[in-house]
């Protein structure tokens, strides 16, 4: 089924900061259902009162004053807001719960709870298409500046801070979804829980890179349903092997339908495959025939602009020019 | 100040009288009264959440909560002279001197405040005195530093990173 990155935006604005339609939110070891906990000290905590949906209370996550957040039931009596702490910040953990609720409103069938499991599951899906693979802020920068990355597609933040996430673990430790640059943002906004966020509302950082640099290294993954078809006949016309020549250097790029490997070997006639690539990438051709490369590895966006007469030059990282021959 | 009445609950649940030591205080042991606990709370990249109690005879309880390799409580212990070398470092860092909050409810102390840091709570009874110091550890500053150089030692100490990384 096509992801409708719309409706799983759609989902997401809506319950930034409440717990997800299946009515659960998960701390670090067990999941909390709000039906239960309304009426039994499930968790358990010392704190816990009933808090029944017919007083009015309703399930949020708030600022908890110190950085983080607490799950709570509120309610308005006489003009006040009333609160029954449900859980402080201590152990909430419901990130990949959440975008898991939000991708499947978006038609998919995701179900998953740990962050690792979440991007490599999300990896693996046929319409998915990983533009850069733990790359730096401002390699993912140009990734998401290149608009090929839209408002539905994911964020996984991989931890190289040794004092960081888990005790400083290398693995995939926070998730989110992209949601654009909304609200005069230049950078572009993310969707998460824990800690809730959606641009415009949350009271931390939500722009899409989280932290300052030396923190995270940044994945994304792009749903390519709806990527625009590729003219058919300058599709034609790519495959095969081109060279680049760019700042004293030559590369040899193998064209294939949707995606690009390089080396820095030059091809012998009739050769179909990089044995040991460089890098790879997905390439995305604009309606003027304008074709954008990620390249996974680096998160180096090229772009290769259709010149009058036929062929290509290229930009990398909008800064330095190449020129592109059609090899065989 | 309910988590500082939660520390102190958890510290009388799990004395040495309760803990099955059963041993007088030897003359050449720390003060009887010597109590250290240490708690450290969430944070936003998933900070290991455990709480740290040493008695004075050595006992050491550890509670793991979130996010660390060992949950639940265990008890073992530290020796005589870890404890008061533990003791004696926390002294000459100025613990007993330092403010009673770094960071909650107030900037007071902080140069600056990161965009993520968990909770510490350090309490820290001997010789007829005591003191607990909240520590917000997005506070930046050099007297937060020094509370988290004692802290760490307390954790150090105890061997803590075998239960929690």
């Amino acid at each position: 089924m096509a992801y409708k990155r719309n409706d799983a935006v759609k989902f997401a604005d809506a319950r930034w900061n409440i717990p997800a339609d299946d009515g659960v939110f998960w701390l670090s070891n067990q999941s909390v259902s709000i039906d239960q906990v309304r009426l039994h000290n499930v968790i358990p905590t010392p704190f816990w009162k009933k808090a029944p949906v017919a007083d009015g209370w309703k399930p949020f996550f708030v600022d908890d004053g110190s950085g983080g957040e607490k799950a709570v039931f509120q309610r308005v009596s006489s003009g006040v807001t009333e609160e029954i702490l449900i859980n402080p910040w201590d152990g909430i953990a419901d990130c990949a719960h959440f975008l898991s609720r939000c991708l499947t409103a978006g038609g998919l069938k995701i179900a998953e709870r740990g962050v690792p499991s979440l991007v490599n599951t999300l990896q693996q899906l046929a319409n998915t298409k990983t533009l850069c693979e733990r790359v730096p802020r401002e390699a993912g920068q140009r990734v998401i500046d290149s608009d090929v990355f839209k408002p539905g597609d994911m964020v996984g933040y991989f931890n190289i801070d040794p004092a960081g996430d888990y005790g400083g673990k290398k693995q995939y430790s926070h998730s989110a979804m992209y949601v654009g640059k909304i609200g005069g943002s230049t950078d572009g906004g993310i969707t998460c829980h824990t800690i809730c966020r959606f641009p415009g509302r949350s009271w931390v950082e939500d722009s899409w890179w989280l932290k300052p640099p030396g923190h995270y290294a940044y994945t994304l993954i792009h749903f390519s349903d709806d990527d625009p078809r590729p003219d058919p006949v300058k599709a034609a016309a790519l495959p095969g092997w081109w060279q680049l020549d760019y700042s004293g250097r030559t590369e040899y790029y193998l064209m294939q339908a949707g995606s690009a490997t390089y080396t820095k070997r030059a091809p012998t006639k009739g050769q179909t495959v990089v044995h040991v690539p460089e890098g790879t990438a997905y390439w995305f051709m604009a309606a003027n025939g304008e074709i954008t490369f990620a390249w996974r590895k680096s998160g180096t966006v090229e772009v290769w602009t259709p010149v009058a007469g036929g062929g290509y030059t290229s930009k990398i990282n909008d800064a330095t020019p190449g020129v592109l021959t059609k090899l065989f | 100040m309910l988590k500082i009445g939660i520390i102190f609950v958890f510290a009388l649940a799990f004395s040495p009288s309760t803990a099955s030591s059963g041993q007088a205080v030897k003359a050449t042991e720390s003060a009887p009264d010597t109590l250290i606990v240490l708690q450290r709370g969430a944070c936003e990249q998933r900070c290991a959440v455990y709480r740290i109690v040493i008695f004075a005879d050595g006992t050491v309880v550890y509670e793991g909560r979130h996010f660390v390799r060992k949950s639940g409580l265990m008890k073992t212990g530290v020796s005589q002279e870890v404890l008061s070398k533990l003791i004696s470092d926390l002294e000459a860092g100025g613990f007993f001197q330092l403010e009673d909050n770094y960071g909650y409810g107030n900037k007071d102390h902080c140069d600056s405040i990161d965009s993520d840091g968990p909770a510490a709570i350090l309490s820290v009874s001997n010789r007829g005195r005591s003191k607990t110091v909240l520590h917000n550890h997005r506070c930046v500053g050099s007297a937060p530093h020094r509370l988290t150089e004692l802290e760490d030692e307390v954790d150090r100490a105890v061997g803590t990173a075998q239960w929690i990384k």
